[in-house]
Protein backbone atom coordinates (compact mmCIF):
# COMPACT_ATOMS: atom_id res chain seq x y z
CA UNK A 1 0.00 0.00 0.00
CA UNK A 2 1.44 3.23 -1.02
CA UNK A 3 1.07 6.00 1.56
CA UNK A 4 0.52 9.86 0.55
CA UNK A 5 2.67 12.37 2.59
CA UNK A 6 3.69 15.66 2.38
CA UNK A 7 6.50 16.43 4.44
CA UNK A 8 9.72 18.83 4.88
CA UNK A 9 12.36 16.33 4.66
CA UNK A 10 16.53 17.54 4.56
CA UNK A 11 18.00 15.47 1.84
CA UNK A 12 21.75 15.49 0.28
CA UNK A 13 22.22 15.27 -3.33
CA UNK A 14 24.30 16.40 -5.99
CA UNK A 15 23.65 19.10 -8.16
CA UNK A 16 24.88 19.59 -11.91
CA UNK A 17 24.63 21.28 -14.73
CA UNK A 18 21.30 23.84 -15.16
CA UNK A 19 18.52 20.92 -13.21
CA UNK A 20 20.07 17.81 -13.22
CA UNK A 21 19.62 16.44 -9.28
CA UNK A 22 20.26 13.53 -7.89
CA UNK A 23 19.58 13.05 -4.31
CA UNK A 24 21.71 10.57 -2.19
CA UNK A 25 20.22 10.22 0.61
CA UNK A 26 17.66 12.05 3.06
CA UNK A 27 16.67 12.06 6.81
CA UNK A 28 12.76 11.73 7.57
CA UNK A 29 11.37 11.51 11.14
CA UNK A 30 14.61 11.33 12.66
CA UNK A 31 16.26 8.14 10.48
CA UNK A 32 18.56 8.66 7.80
CA UNK A 33 17.90 6.63 4.73
CA UNK A 34 20.30 6.23 1.72
CA UNK A 35 19.09 5.84 -1.63
CA UNK A 36 20.67 3.12 -3.22
CA UNK A 37 18.66 3.73 -6.59
CA UNK A 38 16.40 6.26 -8.06
CA UNK A 39 13.77 4.26 -9.75
CA UNK A 40 11.88 6.66 -11.94
CA UNK A 41 11.68 10.72 -11.92
CA UNK A 42 9.72 13.14 -13.67
CA UNK A 43 8.71 16.96 -13.93
CA UNK A 44 5.97 19.13 -12.98
CA UNK A 45 5.09 22.67 -12.16
CA UNK A 46 3.44 23.88 -9.36
CA UNK A 47 2.76 27.09 -10.18
CA UNK A 48 5.77 29.11 -11.95
CA UNK A 49 7.82 26.58 -9.95
CA UNK A 50 9.23 23.55 -11.64
CA UNK A 51 9.32 20.03 -9.25
CA UNK A 52 11.01 17.65 -9.95
CA UNK A 53 10.40 14.09 -8.89
CA UNK A 54 11.83 10.96 -7.88
CA UNK A 55 11.18 7.33 -6.86
CA UNK A 56 13.75 6.21 -4.95
CA UNK A 57 14.22 3.03 -2.98
CA UNK A 58 16.63 2.22 -0.17
CA UNK A 59 16.62 -1.20 -0.69
CA UNK A 60 13.77 -2.39 0.59
CA UNK A 61 11.14 0.36 0.70
CA UNK A 62 10.08 2.38 -2.03
CA UNK A 63 9.82 6.43 -1.74
CA UNK A 64 8.10 9.51 -3.49
CA UNK A 65 10.71 12.74 -2.97
CA UNK A 66 10.47 15.70 -4.45
CA UNK A 67 12.62 19.34 -5.29
CA UNK A 68 10.61 22.29 -5.69
CA UNK A 69 13.33 24.15 -7.55
CA UNK A 70 11.49 27.51 -7.15
CA UNK A 71 12.11 27.46 -3.55
CA UNK A 72 14.62 25.26 -3.22
CA UNK A 73 12.58 22.79 -0.88
CA UNK A 74 12.52 18.80 -0.82
CA UNK A 75 9.26 17.14 0.34
CA UNK A 76 8.23 13.14 0.95
CA UNK A 77 5.24 12.76 -1.39
CA UNK A 78 4.95 8.68 -0.35
CA UNK A 79 6.33 6.18 0.86
CA UNK A 80 5.52 2.08 0.35
CA UNK A 81 6.84 -0.21 2.37
CA UNK A 82 7.24 -3.65 0.97
CA UNK A 83 4.57 -6.66 1.89
CA UNK B 1 5.91 9.82 -56.30
CA UNK B 2 8.35 8.34 -53.27
CA UNK B 3 6.90 5.38 -51.46
CA UNK B 4 6.04 6.26 -48.11
CA UNK B 5 7.37 4.63 -45.03
CA UNK B 6 5.28 5.25 -41.47
CA UNK B 7 6.06 4.27 -38.39
CA UNK B 8 3.56 3.14 -35.50
CA UNK B 9 4.60 3.00 -31.75
CA UNK B 10 2.97 1.54 -29.45
CA UNK B 11 4.29 2.07 -25.95
CA UNK B 12 3.43 -1.64 -24.04
CA UNK B 13 0.53 -1.14 -21.21
CA UNK B 14 2.17 2.28 -20.70
CA UNK B 15 0.40 3.29 -17.27
CA UNK B 16 1.44 0.17 -15.27
CA UNK B 17 4.93 -0.35 -16.91
CA UNK B 18 5.67 3.09 -15.79
CA UNK B 19 4.46 1.81 -12.34
CA UNK B 20 6.35 -1.07 -12.36
CA UNK B 21 9.03 0.56 -13.30
CA UNK B 22 8.87 2.88 -10.67
CA UNK B 23 8.04 0.44 -8.35
CA UNK B 24 10.53 -2.57 -8.34
CA UNK B 25 8.17 -4.58 -5.98
CA UNK B 26 5.79 -4.72 -8.44
CA UNK B 27 7.65 -6.44 -11.33
CA UNK B 28 6.36 -9.39 -12.44
CA UNK B 29 3.31 -8.77 -10.87
CA UNK B 30 -0.39 -8.47 -11.95
CA UNK B 31 -1.12 -4.46 -11.91
CA UNK B 32 -3.97 -2.54 -12.49
CA UNK B 33 -3.87 1.05 -12.88
CA UNK B 34 -6.98 3.32 -12.02
CA UNK B 35 -8.49 5.79 -9.80
CA UNK B 36 -8.41 6.18 -6.21
CA UNK B 37 -8.83 2.09 -5.83
CA UNK B 38 -11.42 2.94 -3.00
CA UNK B 39 -13.91 4.93 -4.79
CA UNK B 40 -15.63 4.03 -7.88
CA UNK B 41 -12.81 3.93 -10.65
CA UNK B 42 -12.51 1.80 -13.75
CA UNK B 43 -8.91 -0.22 -14.58
CA UNK B 44 -7.37 2.25 -17.13
CA UNK B 45 -4.25 -0.24 -18.23
CA UNK B 46 -3.27 -3.62 -17.19
CA UNK B 47 -0.09 -5.01 -16.96
CA UNK B 48 0.72 -7.66 -19.39
CA UNK B 49 0.73 -10.38 -15.86
CA UNK B 50 -3.09 -9.31 -15.43
CA UNK B 51 -4.22 -10.10 -19.05
CA UNK B 52 -4.13 -13.83 -18.77
CA UNK B 53 -7.16 -13.24 -15.93
CA UNK B 54 -9.43 -11.29 -18.84
CA UNK B 55 -8.88 -7.40 -17.24
CA UNK B 56 -8.93 -5.04 -19.83
CA UNK B 57 -9.27 -1.56 -20.01
CA UNK B 58 -12.30 0.01 -19.42
CA UNK B 59 -13.06 -2.66 -16.95
CA UNK B 60 -14.56 -1.58 -13.09
CA UNK B 61 -12.73 -2.08 -10.05
CA UNK B 62 -15.43 -4.84 -8.75
CA UNK B 63 -15.47 -6.88 -12.01
CA UNK B 64 -11.48 -6.69 -12.35
CA UNK B 65 -10.81 -7.56 -8.39
CA UNK B 66 -13.82 -10.45 -9.14
CA UNK B 67 -11.20 -12.05 -12.52
CA UNK B 68 -8.04 -11.11 -10.49
CA UNK B 69 -8.07 -11.20 -6.34
CA UNK B 70 -4.73 -11.37 -6.27
CA UNK B 71 -4.05 -8.26 -8.64
CA UNK B 72 -2.48 -4.83 -7.10
CA UNK B 73 -4.64 -1.93 -7.75
CA UNK B 74 -2.66 1.46 -7.88
CA UNK B 75 -4.00 4.82 -8.17
CA UNK B 76 -2.78 6.92 -11.29
CA UNK B 77 -0.70 9.45 -11.56
CA UNK B 78 -1.24 11.09 -14.66
CA UNK B 79 1.37 13.71 -14.54
CA UNK B 80 3.71 11.10 -14.43
CA UNK B 81 2.36 9.42 -17.64
CA UNK B 82 2.07 13.11 -19.17
CA UNK B 83 5.86 13.62 -18.48
CA UNK B 84 6.82 10.57 -19.90
CA UNK B 85 4.91 10.80 -22.98
CA UNK B 86 6.53 14.41 -23.97
CA UNK B 87 9.34 12.98 -23.22
CA UNK B 88 9.42 10.10 -25.45
CA UNK B 89 7.40 12.37 -28.09
CA UNK B 90 10.46 14.46 -27.84
CA UNK B 91 12.66 11.03 -29.25
CA UNK B 92 10.38 10.30 -31.99
CA UNK B 93 10.87 14.22 -32.99
CA UNK B 94 14.58 13.81 -33.52
CA UNK B 95 14.22 11.84 -36.35
CA UNK B 96 10.90 13.66 -38.30
CA UNK B 97 9.39 16.30 -37.23
CA UNK B 98 6.26 14.53 -38.84
CA UNK B 99 4.92 12.75 -35.59
CA UNK B 100 1.27 12.39 -35.13
CA UNK B 101 0.57 11.61 -31.62
CA UNK B 102 -2.35 9.37 -31.70
CA UNK B 103 -3.12 8.95 -28.06
CA UNK B 104 -0.80 9.07 -24.42
CA UNK B 105 0.47 5.78 -25.42
CA UNK B 106 0.66 5.79 -29.08
CA UNK B 107 2.10 7.74 -32.32
CA UNK B 108 2.51 8.00 -36.06
CA UNK B 109 6.26 8.79 -37.34
CA UNK B 110 6.33 9.70 -41.13
CA UNK B 111 9.85 8.53 -42.32
CA UNK B 112 9.83 8.77 -46.03
CA UNK B 113 12.77 10.70 -46.84
CA UNK B 114 14.99 9.93 -43.67
CA UNK B 115 17.28 6.49 -44.58
CA UNK B 116 19.74 8.69 -45.94
CA UNK B 117 20.04 10.23 -42.51
CA UNK B 118 19.11 7.79 -39.69
CA UNK B 119 19.18 4.40 -41.70
CA UNK B 120 16.47 1.90 -42.53
CA UNK B 121 13.26 1.58 -40.75
CA UNK B 122 14.18 -1.07 -38.88
CA UNK B 123 17.50 0.59 -37.69
CA UNK B 124 15.20 3.74 -36.43
CA UNK B 125 13.42 1.23 -35.07
CA UNK B 126 15.70 -0.58 -32.77
CA UNK B 127 17.16 3.25 -31.67
CA UNK B 128 13.70 4.33 -30.81
CA UNK B 129 13.28 0.92 -28.41
CA UNK B 130 16.82 1.50 -27.22
CA UNK B 131 16.35 5.03 -26.10
CA UNK B 132 12.91 4.37 -24.66
CA UNK B 133 14.15 1.25 -22.85
CA UNK B 134 17.61 3.07 -21.28
CA UNK B 135 15.62 6.29 -20.48
CA UNK B 136 12.66 4.69 -18.87
CA UNK B 137 12.79 1.22 -18.94
CA UNK B 138 9.56 1.13 -21.06
CA UNK B 139 9.19 -1.36 -24.23
CA UNK B 140 6.89 -0.69 -26.80
CA UNK B 141 5.76 -2.11 -30.04
CA UNK B 142 6.99 -0.67 -33.68
CA UNK B 143 5.37 -1.69 -36.81
CA UNK B 144 6.20 0.11 -40.28
CA UNK B 145 4.26 0.25 -43.34
CA UNK B 146 3.57 1.82 -46.38
CA UNK B 147 0.53 4.06 -44.68
CA UNK B 148 -0.76 4.62 -41.48
CA UNK B 149 -3.64 1.37 -41.46
CA UNK B 150 -0.62 -1.26 -41.82
CA UNK B 151 1.78 0.36 -39.64
CA UNK B 152 -0.53 0.33 -36.81
CA UNK B 153 -1.50 -3.42 -38.14
CA UNK B 154 2.01 -4.36 -37.99
CA UNK B 155 2.50 -2.74 -34.47
CA UNK B 156 -0.44 -4.99 -32.64
CA UNK B 157 1.25 -8.26 -34.18
CA UNK B 158 3.72 -8.97 -31.52
CA UNK B 159 3.17 -7.24 -28.24
CA UNK B 160 5.17 -7.18 -26.28
CA UNK B 161 8.23 -5.37 -27.45
CA UNK B 162 7.50 -6.24 -31.19
CA UNK B 163 9.30 -4.92 -34.44
CA UNK B 164 7.11 -5.72 -37.46
CA UNK B 165 7.73 -4.20 -40.71
CA UNK B 166 5.01 -5.51 -43.50
CA UNK B 167 6.25 -4.25 -47.14
CA UNK B 168 4.06 -2.52 -49.51
CA UNK B 169 4.17 -6.11 -52.01
CA UNK B 170 3.36 -8.01 -48.98
CA UNK B 171 0.06 -6.20 -48.00
CA UNK B 172 -2.09 -8.35 -50.06
CA UNK B 173 -1.04 -11.53 -48.34
CA UNK B 174 -1.18 -10.31 -45.37
CA UNK B 175 -4.49 -9.25 -45.25
CA UNK B 176 -5.85 -11.67 -47.27
CA UNK B 177 -7.01 -13.83 -44.59
CA UNK B 178 -6.82 -11.20 -41.60
CA UNK B 179 -10.41 -11.15 -39.82
CA UNK B 180 -12.05 -7.38 -40.29
CA UNK B 181 -11.67 -6.64 -36.90
CA UNK B 182 -8.43 -6.73 -36.70
CA UNK B 183 -8.38 -2.78 -38.71
CA UNK B 184 -8.69 0.13 -36.69
CA UNK B 185 -11.40 1.98 -37.78
CA UNK B 186 -13.96 -1.20 -37.66
CA UNK B 187 -15.89 -2.02 -34.59
CA UNK B 188 -18.10 -4.94 -33.15
CA UNK B 189 -20.94 -2.67 -35.11
CA UNK B 190 -19.47 -2.64 -38.47
CA UNK B 191 -17.86 -6.15 -38.12
CA UNK B 192 -21.45 -7.44 -37.86
CA UNK B 193 -22.85 -5.77 -40.36
CA UNK B 194 -20.63 -7.01 -42.71
CA UNK B 195 -20.88 -10.07 -41.70
CA UNK B 196 -24.19 -10.24 -43.00
CA UNK B 197 -22.77 -9.74 -46.16
CA UNK B 198 -20.38 -12.59 -45.81
CA UNK B 199 -17.37 -10.30 -45.13
CA UNK B 200 -15.14 -11.79 -42.31
CA UNK B 201 -11.91 -11.27 -43.69
CA UNK B 202 -9.74 -8.50 -45.31
CA UNK B 203 -9.58 -10.15 -48.66
CA UNK B 204 -13.18 -10.43 -49.26
CA UNK B 205 -13.75 -6.98 -48.02
CA UNK B 206 -11.45 -5.62 -50.69
CA UNK B 207 -12.72 -7.44 -53.46
CA UNK B 208 -16.00 -7.14 -52.38
CA UNK B 209 -18.05 -3.99 -54.97
CA UNK B 210 -17.57 -0.85 -53.88
CA UNK B 211 -20.67 0.53 -54.87
CA UNK B 212 -23.14 -2.09 -52.52
CA UNK B 213 -20.51 -0.90 -49.73
CA UNK B 214 -21.09 3.10 -50.60
CA UNK B 215 -25.06 2.28 -50.71
CA UNK B 216 -24.98 0.65 -47.51
CA UNK B 217 -22.32 2.45 -45.19
CA UNK B 218 -22.27 5.76 -47.22
CA UNK B 219 -19.08 7.80 -47.45
CA UNK B 220 -17.51 5.16 -45.06
CA UNK B 221 -18.01 2.30 -47.65
CA UNK B 222 -15.48 3.90 -49.74
CA UNK B 223 -13.16 3.91 -46.58
CA UNK B 224 -14.16 -0.08 -45.95
CA UNK B 225 -13.26 -0.71 -49.16
CA UNK B 226 -9.92 1.08 -49.39
CA UNK B 227 -9.03 -0.74 -45.94
CA UNK B 228 -9.74 -4.31 -47.32
CA UNK B 229 -6.99 -3.63 -50.04
CA UNK B 230 -4.68 -1.87 -47.63
CA UNK B 231 -4.69 1.45 -49.03
CA UNK B 232 -4.74 4.75 -46.28
CA UNK B 233 -3.79 7.81 -48.38
CA UNK B 234 -4.16 9.97 -44.81
CA UNK B 235 -1.59 11.89 -44.00
CA UNK B 236 0.72 12.12 -40.10
CA UNK B 237 -1.00 14.79 -39.02
CA UNK B 238 1.92 16.43 -36.56
CA UNK B 239 -0.06 18.96 -33.85
CA UNK B 240 0.92 22.02 -35.71
CA UNK B 241 -1.12 20.77 -38.96
CA UNK B 242 -3.49 19.48 -36.92
CA UNK B 243 -7.53 21.33 -36.67
CA UNK B 244 -7.66 24.54 -35.27
CA UNK B 245 -9.33 23.70 -31.36
CA UNK B 246 -13.12 23.96 -31.68
CA UNK B 247 -14.02 23.84 -27.97
CA UNK B 248 -12.31 23.33 -24.85
CA UNK B 249 -13.93 21.47 -22.02
CA UNK B 250 -14.00 19.26 -18.73
CA UNK B 251 -16.18 16.34 -17.59
CA UNK B 252 -15.79 15.09 -13.71
CA UNK B 253 -17.44 11.70 -12.61
CA UNK B 254 -18.70 12.08 -9.44
CA UNK B 255 -17.41 10.17 -6.43
CA UNK B 256 -20.72 9.21 -5.98
CA UNK B 257 -24.10 9.79 -8.13
CA UNK B 258 -26.33 12.70 -6.21
CA UNK B 259 -29.48 14.00 -6.54
CA UNK B 260 -27.99 16.74 -4.40
CA UNK B 261 -28.38 19.99 -6.36
CA UNK B 262 -26.44 21.96 -4.48
CA UNK B 263 -23.52 19.68 -5.36
CA UNK B 264 -24.37 19.07 -8.85
CA UNK B 265 -24.28 23.32 -8.48
CA UNK B 266 -20.77 23.39 -7.08
CA UNK B 267 -19.18 20.84 -9.90
CA UNK B 268 -20.63 22.99 -12.34
CA UNK B 269 -18.92 25.90 -10.90
CA UNK B 270 -15.46 24.02 -10.24
CA UNK B 271 -16.17 22.74 -14.29
CA UNK B 272 -16.31 26.20 -15.49
CA UNK B 273 -13.65 27.93 -13.69
CA UNK B 274 -11.37 25.43 -15.07
CA UNK B 275 -12.97 25.99 -18.62
CA UNK B 276 -12.32 29.47 -18.07
CA UNK B 277 -8.91 29.63 -16.93
CA UNK B 278 -7.87 27.37 -20.38
CA UNK B 279 -9.69 29.55 -22.56
CA UNK B 280 -8.19 32.77 -20.85
CA UNK B 281 -4.47 30.70 -21.48
CA UNK B 282 -4.89 30.13 -24.90
CA UNK B 283 -6.57 33.63 -25.56
CA UNK B 284 -9.96 31.91 -26.47
CA UNK B 285 -13.71 33.42 -26.33
CA UNK B 286 -16.41 31.29 -26.78
CA UNK B 287 -20.32 32.09 -27.59
CA UNK B 288 -21.68 28.56 -26.70
CA UNK B 289 -21.65 26.79 -23.39
CA UNK B 290 -22.38 23.33 -23.56
CA UNK B 291 -23.77 21.04 -20.25
CA UNK B 292 -23.39 17.38 -20.07
CA UNK B 293 -24.96 15.17 -18.09
CA UNK B 294 -24.97 11.63 -17.03
CA UNK B 295 -27.32 9.46 -14.69
CA UNK B 296 -27.13 6.54 -12.84
CA UNK B 297 -28.52 4.07 -15.29
CA UNK B 298 -26.06 5.82 -17.95
CA UNK B 299 -28.20 7.79 -19.99
CA UNK B 300 -25.81 10.79 -21.16
CA UNK B 301 -27.38 14.17 -22.71
CA UNK B 302 -26.25 17.36 -23.91
CA UNK B 303 -27.34 20.55 -23.97
CA UNK B 304 -26.09 23.73 -25.57
CA UNK B 305 -26.82 27.87 -25.44
CA UNK B 306 -25.42 30.25 -27.71
CA UNK B 307 -25.03 34.27 -25.91
CA UNK B 308 -25.20 36.94 -28.03
CA UNK B 309 -21.21 37.80 -26.76
CA UNK B 310 -17.61 36.03 -26.53
CA UNK B 311 -16.93 35.32 -23.23
CA UNK B 312 -14.01 33.39 -20.94
CA UNK B 313 -14.95 33.81 -17.63
CA UNK B 314 -15.55 30.89 -15.22
CA UNK B 315 -18.62 32.43 -13.57
CA UNK B 316 -20.00 33.87 -16.63
CA UNK B 317 -19.61 30.25 -18.19
CA UNK B 318 -21.10 28.73 -15.31
CA UNK B 319 -24.24 31.73 -15.04
CA UNK B 320 -24.96 29.69 -18.60
CA UNK B 321 -23.91 26.02 -17.95
CA UNK B 322 -27.06 26.57 -14.24
CA UNK B 323 -29.14 28.64 -16.89
CA UNK B 324 -29.02 25.28 -19.17
CA UNK B 325 -29.38 22.96 -15.75
CA UNK B 326 -32.76 24.66 -14.65
CA UNK B 327 -34.45 23.41 -17.84
CA UNK B 328 -33.65 19.60 -16.86
CA UNK B 329 -35.84 18.15 -15.18
CA UNK B 330 -33.90 16.26 -12.42
CA UNK B 331 -36.46 14.41 -10.07
CA UNK B 332 -36.00 10.96 -10.01
CA UNK B 333 -31.99 10.62 -11.40
CA UNK B 334 -28.89 10.70 -9.40
CA UNK B 335 -26.36 12.41 -11.36
CA UNK B 336 -23.01 10.35 -11.87
CA UNK B 337 -20.87 12.79 -14.53
CA UNK B 338 -20.93 16.21 -14.88
CA UNK B 339 -19.65 18.87 -17.93
CA UNK B 340 -19.05 22.03 -19.07
CA UNK B 341 -17.65 23.14 -22.60
CA UNK B 342 -17.49 25.94 -23.93
CA UNK B 343 -17.80 26.06 -28.24
CA UNK B 344 -18.11 28.89 -31.16
CA UNK B 345 -14.15 30.03 -30.07
CA UNK B 346 -12.54 32.92 -31.61
CA UNK B 347 -8.84 33.87 -30.90
CA UNK B 348 -6.78 36.94 -29.96
CA UNK B 349 -9.64 39.21 -30.00
CA UNK B 350 -10.88 41.05 -27.42
CA UNK B 351 -13.16 44.38 -27.30
CA UNK B 352 -12.59 46.89 -25.02
CA UNK B 353 -15.58 47.83 -22.34
CA UNK B 354 -16.44 50.78 -21.60
CA UNK B 355 -18.20 49.60 -18.74
CA UNK B 356 -16.20 50.25 -15.38
CA UNK B 357 -17.93 47.15 -13.92
CA UNK B 358 -16.11 44.76 -16.96
CA UNK B 359 -13.07 46.89 -16.74
CA UNK B 360 -12.72 45.74 -12.93
CA UNK B 361 -13.79 42.56 -13.61
CA UNK B 362 -11.19 41.65 -16.25
CA UNK B 363 -8.77 43.10 -14.08
CA UNK B 364 -9.59 40.83 -11.21
CA UNK B 365 -9.73 37.98 -13.67
CA UNK B 366 -6.01 38.71 -15.08
CA UNK B 367 -5.01 39.34 -11.39
CA UNK B 368 -6.56 35.88 -10.21
CA UNK B 369 -4.73 34.28 -12.97
CA UNK B 370 -1.38 35.21 -12.30
CA UNK B 371 -1.64 34.40 -8.39
CA UNK B 372 -2.47 30.83 -9.91
CA UNK B 373 0.05 30.97 -12.42
CA UNK B 374 2.71 31.96 -10.12
CA UNK B 375 1.11 29.59 -7.22
CA UNK B 376 -0.54 26.45 -9.13
CA UNK B 377 -3.94 26.06 -9.61
CA UNK B 378 -6.56 26.69 -6.97
CA UNK B 379 -4.71 28.60 -4.71
CA UNK B 380 -7.09 31.31 -5.12
CA UNK B 381 -10.64 30.86 -5.65
CA UNK B 382 -14.18 31.60 -4.67
CA UNK B 383 -14.92 30.38 -1.30
CA UNK B 384 -17.66 27.82 -2.86
CA UNK B 385 -14.97 25.99 -4.14
CA UNK B 386 -13.20 25.19 -1.39
CA UNK B 387 -14.88 21.66 -0.75
CA UNK B 388 -14.21 21.13 -4.57
CA UNK B 389 -13.70 17.39 -5.82
CA UNK B 390 -9.34 17.16 -6.10
CA UNK B 391 -9.64 13.63 -7.48
CA UNK B 392 -6.75 13.08 -10.08
CA UNK B 393 -8.61 10.43 -12.03
CA UNK B 394 -6.68 8.76 -14.78
CA UNK B 395 -5.57 10.91 -18.12
CA UNK B 396 -8.41 10.03 -20.72
CA UNK B 397 -6.64 7.92 -23.54
CA UNK B 398 -7.36 10.86 -26.28
CA UNK B 399 -4.98 13.21 -24.35
CA UNK B 400 -2.18 14.11 -26.81
CA UNK B 401 1.35 15.99 -26.45
CA UNK B 402 1.58 19.25 -27.80
CA UNK B 403 5.18 19.84 -28.09
CA UNK B 404 8.01 19.00 -25.75
CA UNK B 405 7.78 20.79 -23.01
CA UNK B 406 6.65 20.16 -19.09
CA UNK B 407 3.10 20.54 -18.38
Amino acid sequence: MFTRLEERIKVYAIFGDGMRVKPLGFVWAGRKYRIEKITYTWQTRRGRDLVQHFTVTDGANIWEICYNAGDMTWQITGVETEG
Amino acid sequence: MMERTIMHVDMNAFFASVEQQANPHLQGKPVMVCGDPTKRTTVATASYEARPFGVKAGMSLYEAQKRCPQGIFIQGNPDKYVYTSIKIVSIFTRFTPLVEVFSIDEAFLDLTGTERLFGSPIRIAQTIKQKIRRQFGLTCSIGVGPNKLIAKLASGMEKPDGLVVIKKEDVPQVLEELPVSELTGIGKKTEEALGRLGIKTCGQLGRFPEDILVRLFGVFGRNLHFMGLGIDNSPVLPYFYQEKTKSMGHTLTLQEDTKDIAVIKRHLLQLSEQVGRRLRAEKYQGRTVALTLRYSNFYTFTKRRTIERHIDDGYEIYRVALSILETVNLSGYAVRLVGVSVSNLIKNIRQLSLLEEVQKREKLLGALDQINDRYGEFKIMRATLLQRTNQAGVVSPSWRARNSTVP
